[in-house]
């Protein structure tokens, strides 16, 4: 009666009654977690969102350039629909809603300011979005099913650069354009593609930025020690700062790579500091950027400058580590500081901020700013293209070259866009300020980094 | 390697062991995988944020609150849910266990947000030189409250009544019960033990690194690890399991072959060559370093 391996009797059928319960349970919880964590689109009609104070500040401050040919009545002469398929759920959530936010207010002003002017005719922007679920395979499904089903004219790219390849593929199959503007990895625009367009600068500028400032200061550090996750977007940033060290007059001493998500890195921070290295490069995520700043104090590793790829970007940073995110400078596609003058419905960053703060209450991020520049990368070629012919808009994106409030968008012939810039950013005293390039940014870079115990 | 490398292997190991302890204890005794241990770290962990940021709290304060915390926690869990499907297999009790773990992980993620959090205190990356080496002040109490708590539960295990009774159950059930031990009792209080030990993990892990509700699924691997490193059924095991782990960790970190920059490093190759030397232990030492049966 009694077995050895179920040492009590089992009584009928309960337990895996109760096993599958609770995994059902379990399913249903996750599934609830989010209210936007179903399949239905979470599309919002366009005019309804807008409040009050982000139409009347969109429409007093459009540039003459969309001004001129009014309609702000609301009259529409057709629409032109958009498809996303975004994060709103999973691990990506925080920045794909920072992205949708970026969609959302482009599509709010374009609308309050009359909408996209095509041969004469003016069209409402809808854009439909599904959930994702952080998933790449489940991303490219949803753009078929757009494409396909909702028959939207074009794509808005989906958050991050594993989804952003499968749902290239979907556009490049249907032949309908994309342009998007959170997947930065070079392996995305390497394929051969016609259809995809990205406006952000590619994971090769993340850190070349970060180099060149400090290689402008004086005394000029000499050696860099480069650590990077192993991942394949953090490899192409690393593989690319190394480049672009050596290029710069540096010698680097140490290039390690460690797991992706290894938050211990004492052992790596170990090899840096024995190499001497003067200026430390890490290329990783936000995680593995704050395992490095407590394990290099924990050691007593001093180098004179820090670069990150990713991590500093985050407001976290600074709430994380406090006074000991100092000093560390990183690349940023886009922040608020920066002074482009653009000929699109921002103009300036600081338009961008403005209204972006009115609409969603709080600040926008770079991957909400370059939400948007996809949609007026769109709006310009569409309006330059005079057709919603997906074939001619998308020679109309490969040729175009405009200046926005975001920076230059240009594409080479993979559609990335090489010619902008990446800003850097650096903590200073418990801020994140833009440093870097001289010519747009707000502060000087605080050089040399004072060793961990001599700081205040 | 260097001695910077041993102690750093050391002070992760503590961590370790801590966390294989617990997952060891259930293991042993209930014969439940239980994989809701990860979403119980992560509870501790969020226990620490949120008393450091709003109670201004020290996690080592807030460590034995959160002990117990959990324990209750353990206790409702194991009393009214987990108790209920104990009789069935291995697989079943697998499973429920998974479910939990993705409910809690969700719950987490509903609870806290996916914001990066950290525990950060005025003395978290303060270090003192030991020969060649930095050792920190945290992670050093850390390794400090690891043995510590590894102790006491040895010595409550081979001296006390209830533990003597916890060992008897898991050597013989049914004698166990003839002897007028309460099994369902005995089982929560293992529950709980093993959930208070997991919380004091996720107070000590939560100043190491920024982190996410989703990033503690891991550390049921880490546990699964160090318990067949250690052996199944065995205190000291757990913890020699886990600065064994630690240890090859760091050191596999450390190791460069050839100079300059064409060295290859084993550093990125890390998980696999932990876990191949796993599968190695499990061939030819299957019960573990330390592993006996039961729980003695």
């Amino acid at each position: 009666m009694f077995g050895k391996t179920s040492p009590f009797s089992v009584k009928g059928r309960v337990g895996p009654l109760l096993a599958v319960m609770g995994l059902l349970l379990s399913l249903l919880l996750a599934a609830c977690g989010d209210p936007t964590a179903t399949t239905a689109p979470v599309a919002t009609t366009a005019a309804a969102t807008i409040t009050a104070a982000a139409t009347t500040t969109a429409a007093t401050t459009t540039t003459a350039a969309v001004a001129t040919t009014a309609a702000a009545s609301g009259q529409f002469d057709g629409t032109i629909k958009f498809g996303a398929p975004l994060s709103l759920t999973g691990s990506l959530n925080n920045e794909s809603k920072q992205t949708q936010q970026g969609y959302e207010l482009w599509k709010e002003v374009v609308n309050s300011a009359g909408g996209i002017k095509v041969a004469g005719k003016s069209y409402k922007v809808d854009i439909a979005y599904y959930d994702d679920e952080s998933k790449q395979d489940k991303a490219a499904q949803l753009a078929e099913r757009l494409i396909k089903e909702d028959k939207v004219n074009f794509l808005l790219g989906p958050y991050g650069t594993n989804s952003t390849k499968t749902v290239a593929a979907i556009a490049e199959q249907n032949k309908i354009p994309m342009v998007e503007g959170n997947g930065a990895a070079e392996s995305i625009f390497n394929q051969g593609y016609k259809y995809t367009f990205g406006v952000l600068s590619p994971s090769g500028n993340y850190l070349k930025g970060v180099i060149e400032a400090i290689a402008a200061q004086s005394p000029k550090p000499k050696t860099v020690a480069i650590l990077s996750a192993n991942d394949s977007f953090s490899v192409e940033v690393a593989d690319a700062a190394k480049k672009n060290a050596e290029k710069n007059g540096f010698q680097v001493l140490l290039y390690e790579k460690y797991p992706d998500k290894e938050t211990n890195l004492t052992s790596q921070v170990t090899k840096a500091k024995d190499s001497g290295a003067e200026v430390i490069l890490n290329s990783g995520h936000f995680a593995e950027a704050v395992a490095l700043v407590k394990a290099m104090k924990e050691l007593k590793y001093n180098p004179v400058a820090f670069g990150f790829s990713v991590g500093p970007g985050l407001p976290e940073f600074g709430d994380t580590l406090k006074t000991d995110a100092n000093f560390v400078m990183s690349g940023a596609q886009w922040t608020s500081a920066v002074t482009y003058k653009g000929d699109d419905l921002f103009g300036t960053s600081q338009r961008y901020n403005e209204l972006f703060q009115k609409r969603w209450g709080n600040a926008p991020s770079y991957q909400a700013a370059s939400g948007t520049a996809c949609g007026i990368a769109f709006q310009k070629a569409l309006e330059k293209a005079g057709t919603l012919d997906p074939a001619k808009v998308r020679d109309t994106l490969a040729g175009m070259d405009s200046n926005t409030f975001y920076g230059q968008i240009k594409f080479d012939e993979r559609g990335v866009n090489i010619f902008k810039p990446m800003v850097v950013e650096q903590w200073q005293s418990g801020k994140k300020l833009t440093v870097w390039p001289g010519e747009v940014a707000e502060t000087k870079v605080l050089f040399p980094a004072p060793a961990w115990d001599k700081r205040g | 390697m260097s001695l910077q490398d041993l102690i750093s292997g050391l002070l992760l190991g503590g961590m370790l062991g801590l966390i294989g302890l617990g997952f060891s204890l259930v293991w042993g005794i209930l014969n439940i995988v239980n994989l809701v241990h990860a979403p119980t770290i992560m509870f501790g962990a969020y226990i620490a944020y949120y008393s450091l940021e709003y109670l201004s709290l020290d996690p080592f304060i807030t460590l034995p609150f959160a002990m117990l915390i959990m324990a209750a926690f353990g206790v409702l869990l194991q009393k009214f849910l987990i108790n209920r499907i104990i009789k069935a297999s291995l697989l079943l009790t697998f499973l429920l266990t998974f479910g939990l773990e993705v409910m809690l992980i969700n719950i987490g993620r509903l609870l806290f947000t996916g914001t990066q959090r950290s525990v950060k205190t005025s003395y978290d990356s303060a270090s003192f030189t030991f020969f060649s080496a930095e050792v920190s002040y945290k992670k050093l109490a850390g390794l400090g409250v690891a043995l510590a708590l590894t102790y006491l539960l040895y010595l409550f295990m081979s001296r006390t009544k209830i533990g003597n009774a916890i060992r008897a159950t898991s050597m013989d059930l049914n004698a166990a019960r003839l002897m007028g031990i309460n099994i369902g009792n005995i089982y929560v209080l293992t529950y709980a033990i093993s959930s208070a030990l997991a919380a004091a993990a996720g107070v000590l892990l939560s100043s190491w690194s920024a982190f996410t509700p989703d990033d503690f699924g891991r550390y049921n691997i880490r546990a699964f690890a160090v318990v067949v490193l250690g052996g199944l059924g065995s205190i000291p095991g757990a913890l020699i399991g886990g600065l064994v782990f630690g240890l090859i960790s760091e050191v596999i970190g450390s190791i460069t072959i050839g100079s300059g920059l064409d060295a290859f490093s084993l550093s990125p190759w890390k998980e696999g060559i932990l876990f191949a030397s796993l599968v190695l232990v499990l061939i030819v030492r299957p019960q573990g370093l330390l592993g006996k049966q039961g729980y003695r």
